[in-house]
């Protein structure tokens, strides 16, 4: 039986429990419970005093209890089981869906360092696009310069006679 | 005990089941005893208020979800330490007034803006209006207005 989805769970038939398993109360409550015909203002008392989670409606408890034959406590526990089981399934899959969140991180940082990296690499090659061309023309200004006649500089006369 | 479990797919679903159960099993009540004046009497032979007394005092616990459990009478009696929700104490009002011989109707409610239903609770014809018998919570009174956004008979 499956509880990943939404299921009605339907309960029917002759209840045959063993109650002081399903109430949590000790066996010797319990046999006080299902003995008595009805129970004593004292024993209210008692079982008040030691189980006050139960609010008291222990009459009610007791005649029902006295209704309960054996039976019928594998197929509770089998709820019980049936809802721990899908407590677990939830679980992991919580736990799989933070693993695959993490993963999806760790994917976006990798893509974030690639796009980075080819953003830097884009702008270098920009500035050197820039950059060669400019130089030259520099280089190929400076060159001229030194070369033109008109703006050496006068060399003096070696001179002969004077 | 017959355990059964369905993909539950609406709250009609629900409802009908709801509805089957209290039909079955209402004779539940009869034995089933409570204490009063010193003697034990069936449930069914309290008198609408101590019947409504005695729901509204166990403790509220809500189903671990996706799993809705409804139960005949005597099982939702039989785990009331352990606390029930409102289908169960409705269930439980219910079957009582169908053995007294009194009118009911379910009602699925909301009290929230978007109107999503996530309630239910017993009505009673009495005198010939349909008055609320709400013992879902411990604070709870017979007959009490209830604020709500939608309201729907099951």
């Amino acid at each position: 039986m499956k509880f990943n989805q939404p299921e009605l769970v339907t309960l029917e038939g002759e209840y045959n429990d063993d109650y002081a398993e399903l109430l949590g109360i000790d066996d010797d409550d319990a046999e006080l419970l299902g003995n008595c015909a009805y129970l004593t203002g004292d024993d209210i008392a008692y079982l008040n005093a030691k189980y006050p989670e139960y609010m008291g409606i222990w009459p009610l408890i007791a005649k029902a209890a006295a209704l309960v034959a054996k039976g019928g406590a594998a197929a509770v526990k089998g709820i019980a089981g049936a809802v721990r089981k899908a407590r677990e399934r939830k679980a992991g899959k919580k736990e799989d869906n933070r693993v695959a969140e993490m993963q999806r991180q760790v994917v976006a940082q990798q893509q974030a360092a690639i796009a980075q990296q080819q953003a830097k690499a884009a702008q270098t090659k920009k500035m050197l696009m820039i950059g060669l061309p400019v130089a030259a023309v520099a280089l190929f200004a400076i060159m001229s310069m030194n070369k033109s006649p008109a703006a050496a500089p006068a060399k003096p006369g070696k001179g002969g006679k004077k | 005990m017959i355990l059964s479990a369905t993909r539950l797919k609406n709250k009609d679903q629900t409802g009908k089941e709801m509805h089957r159960l209290i039909k079955q099993y209402s004779s539940d009540l009869n034995s089933v005893y409570v204490r009063k004046d010193g003697k034990m009497i069936p449930f069914s032979s309290l008198t609408l208020m101590e019947a409504f007394d005695i729901v509204r005092l166990i403790p509220y616990r809500q189903d671990i979800k996706p799993i809705e459990v409804i139960a005949r009478p005597n099982g939702i009696l039989k785990n009331a330490p352990v606390g029930m929700d409102c289908k169960k104490k409705a269930i439980l009002i219910a079957a009582y007034l169908k053995e007294r011989g009194i009118p009911f109707r379910l009602i699925a409610s909301s009290r929230k803006p978007n109107k999503r239903i996530h309630h239910v609770f017993p009505q009673a014809n009495i005198a010939g209006k349909w008055l609320n018998m709400d013992a879902t919570y411990s604070h709870y009174k017979p007959f009490q207005l209830k604020p709500v956004t939608k309201a729907e008979v099951l």
